[in-house]
């Protein structure tokens, strides 16, 4: 079983990353994979530019990879891949790629299911949009929190 | 820049400890209400509270709107009470987003 979790400054190509993952996937039967977009308009309907997300220079790496390696041992996964951007990402770019592969497909799809209800509330970033409203904070809403508690 | 926070200290401590000079850095939410990175002279033996307790008083606005953070020595979680040695550098760390 592997395990990549990586924090990117500039780029993340999910074409990218999903061809890779299908690549060292070879064997496997299903791979699940999501990708997290910046939103061009806050929950308040104000046009976003970017989001703008800050980052500790260790914990943050290591939150994704707690994630991404619980996430290897609780389902019956080949690879995990977790890639997530920091820094200034503009509106409609990716912001985090994360997916599973696994021999049949139900593995595949908790595992993604999983990793982004952890990273969604757990993940050590502070993030921001910047737009036509100013700069706002942004915190993981009630439903995130309920997402999260599914997985105990 | 680290930017400089003279405090008086709380009388308890005056003139009962020796005053050391610690960094402090901030994230988030933190960094918007005091600063990035502060100079905060403590008494020798202050706990991460009476860090914590120092800053925000300084700073009344943060004290209101922000939850106690978590505090972070040598990329480790601390507690409370963690008396913090000179020359550890804090980090306090407010609530995250998430990614």
């Amino acid at each position: 079983m592997s395990v990549i979790a990586l924090l990117e400054a500039d780029v993340l190509d999910p074409q990218l990353e999903l061809a890779e993952l299908t690549e060292a996937a070879r064997g496997d039967g299903a791979i699940v994979s999501f990708i997290g977009l910046a939103r061009p308009e806050s929950k308040r309907g104000d046009g976003v530019d970017a989001v703008v997300l800050e980052h500790h220079p260790t914990l943050t790496r290591q939150s994704l990879e707690d994630i991404a390696v619980a996430c290897g041992q609780r389902f019956d996964v080949s690879h995990v891949r977790v890639v997530h951007r920091y820094g200034t990402v503009p509106a409609g770019e990716p912001i985090v790629f994360a997916a599973a592969a696994s021999i049949h497909r139900r593995a595949a799809f908790d595992a993604a299911d999983y990793l982004m209800d952890r990273l969604k509330t757990e993940a050590v970033f502070w993030k921001r949009e910047v737009g036509e409203a100013g700069s706002s904070w942004i915190e993981p809403t009630d439903a995130d929190h309920a997402d999260r508690e599914r997985w105990g | 820049m680290a930017k400089a926070v003279d405090l008086e200290p709380p009388r308890r401590e005056t003139n009962a400890a020796k005053e050391v000079g610690l960094r402090i850095l901030l994230y988030g939410r933190l960094a918007d209400a005091i600063d990035r990175e502060v100079e905060l002279d403590a008494a020798e033996g202050s706990s991460i509270a009476n860090l914590w307790n120092r800053l925000s008083t300084s700073r009344p606005s943060a004290a209101t709107h922000l939850q106690r953070p978590r505090a972070v020595i040598g990329d480790r979680l601390v507690g409370d009470e963690h008396v913090v040695v000179v020359p550890e550098r804090v980090e306090f760390l407010p609530p995250v987003s998430g990614g």
